[in-house]
């Protein structure tokens, strides 16, 4: 029987049929005593969500599930008579451009469009927010599955030309502008000087398989965020693991 | 078969028609007589089934108008505040009548409906359990001792503070604590403090259940049962034109706004479906739990008889 933690991962590729094998997993789990404080009433109603008296289970996201997100989001705005345009970054969004395969656990919104412009999106508008989260609670995926947990980047500053390279996703009444790949290469790369080469972030830089030019392009743009010279001595690290020659005399 | 809105509503109806059967309306049956009714709640609840059936409507305007006395209009203020925009609006038409036809001055009246008393309100005495609230009111007057005695009838080993009673009572926490005190210095009531808190329990009693006369078996926590089967029926109705994925999100949202008076009743959130079973099986929920409260039998999972209708 896979671990516990792997029960949840083993979620990336959640059909239907994977959340009855994923719930039976936990039920065996816990009748084997491997979960713990998992009271009898809890266990009537077991169930994939964060619903009150539910165990709070979230699930990981793969491209499928992400979609279908985001398509129950769409329909739902419509159904209250609602719109937003969200600009994407991150994990997820690379998913959904084909660019990587790995499940995520969330979709990172950096900024918020409203008349073309890109607005700060934290904290969500409470309509978004409480449609993001009834979405949420519905595919069992938490409330904030969507979220604007990197809106300081737009405060900071987004690449030059950031804007004209989104690309456009429609779902119903949720647009979603996805950022570019070189723009994601940039942020991907201050990711991975923050947590390491062992990171997620490095492994997704890597899978964008990213040209020194632009390596070296994000490295000019982080330094902007970030300009310590501690930080400055990760960069030089990262890009040398990422095979820029001569890093240090370069940025 | 009828849709899941219009099975709910007539459950609803069901409901409304027993627990106005026991205060003396001329209905087809009563399924209630072992519960205590709670009066402004239940006249909030029919004003907002309001003209899907005009004859409850009428019914329960003209015993308001008759035995309104006994209805505490502070009561009705206070949980009028909690309800949403449509019970509010519905009740502001529905108080404006019952203050055009008598001398009292409910609360949030708007503009009166035509209406022509009927007349046909009548309950000789308060004694049966189910009226145990009114009785209460007969014996103490129209208040916050009503109120609090009720919820120490209904749970007579409960040790309880001002700030556990006042949100039911449906008077100001202060008004509850003073009344609390009146209470003990009558022997009545014992106080135990508990850390910064006064806590209350019953000191006999024996003395005023027998006071009290016939006792219903159960007390629901009919202002929370109302607000469900409120959200309830706004959630069928409005999920008609819905796409199914987004009907399994308006059950969850529902489920999840409703989580706190699901606590009050000692309910469970609907059980989660699969995929598009999930609507599916929040429509059986709601219609259980509906059924179960317009018959009179137990609430699935009820556990309490505080919480069973």
């Amino acid at each position: 029987m896979k671990p516990i933690s792997r029960v949840v991962s083993a979620s990336s590729s959640a059909t239907s049929a994977t959340l009855l094998r994923q719930r039976k997993d936990i039920l065996r789990h816990f009748e084997l005593g491997l979960i713990q404080n998992l009271r009898p009433p809890y266990l009537e109603n077991l169930a994939f969500s964060n619903r009150e008296g539910r165990i709070p289970i979230i699930m990981e996201m793969d491209r499928s599930l992400l979609d279908e997100a985001l398509e129950t989001l769409g329909e739902t705005l419509e159904a209250r008579g609602l719109a937003y345009e969200v600009a994407a970054i991150g994990g997820s969004s690379l998913m959904l451009l084909g660019l990587i395969a790995r499940p995520t656990k969330d979709l990172d919104a950096v900024a918020l469009v409203e008349n073309g412009e890109l607005v700060p999106a934290e904290p969500f508008p409470p309509p978004l927010a409480e449609a993001i989260a009834d979405v949420g609670r519905a595919l069992g995926l938490g409330e904030q599955w969507l979220n604007p947990g990197p809106a300081d980047l737009l405060r900071f500053g987004l690449p030059h030309g950031f804007e004209a390279r989104l690309e456009t996703r429609r779902y119903a009444r949720l647009t979603l502008r996805i950022a570019g790949r070189t723009d994601q290469i940039f942020f991907k790369l201050y990711a991975a000087v923050d947590q390491g080469m062992t990171s997620k972030h490095a492994a997704d830089l890597r899978a964008l398989d990213p040209t020194d030019e632009e390596l070296l392009a994000g490295a000019r743009w982080s330094q902007a965020h970030d300009p310590s010279e501690g930080y400055r001595q990760e960069l030089v690290k990262v890009l040398t693991a990422f095979g820029v020659e001569d890093a240090d005399a370069l940025i | 078969m009828p849709s899941f809105s219009a099975r709910l509503q007539d459950q609803a109806h069901e409901l409304a028609w027993s627990l106005w059967a026991e205060l003396g309306l001329s209905g087809w049956r009563r399924r209630h007589p072992s519960h205590a009714i709670d009066p402004e709640p239940l006249i909030l609840f029919t004003a907002f089934l309001g003209d899907a059936d005009p004859r409850l409507r009428d019914e329960a305007t003209d015993w308001c108008i008759v035995y309104g006395r006994y209805v505490s209009a502070v009561r009705l203020k206070n949980f009028l505040t909690h309800q949403s925009p449509e019970v509010q609006q519905a009740f502001g038409r529905f108080a404006a009548t019952v203050n055009a036809h008598s001398s009292l001055r409910w609360p949030g009246a708007t503009a009166p409906r035509r209406y022509r008393p009927t007349g046909r309100s009548e309950v000789a005495d308060f004694r049966r359990p189910s009226l145990v609230v009114l009785r209460l009111r007969a014996l103490f007057g129209v208040g916050a001792r009503a109120e609090i005695l009720r919820a120490f009838l209904g749970d007579q080993s409960a040790t309880l503070s001002a700030g556990d009673l006042a949100p039911d009572a449906g008077y100001t926490k202060r008004n509850v604590a003073e009344v609390l005190d009146a209470l003990r210095m009558a022997g009545l009531l014992e106080v135990i403090p508990y850390r910064n808190q006064l806590r209350y329990r019953l000191a006999q009693p024996t003395e005023l259940a027998a006071l009290a006369g016939d006792l219903p078996t159960a007390f629901p926590n009919w202002r929370s049962i109302f607000r469900i089967l409120e959200r309830l029926m706004g959630t069928a109705q409005n999920a008609a034109g819905l796409r199914p994925n987004v009907r399994n999100v308006e059950a969850a949202r529902t489920s999840h706004e409703l989580a706190e008076d699901l606590r009050l009743v000692e309910m469970k959130p609907p059980p989660a479906g699969d995929g598009q079973d999930a609507w599916k099986t929040f429509e059986r929920w709601a219609l259980a739990a509906a059924e179960a409260w317009a018959s009179g039998e137990p609430v699935p999972r009820g556990r309490r008889r505080t919480a069973a209708v």
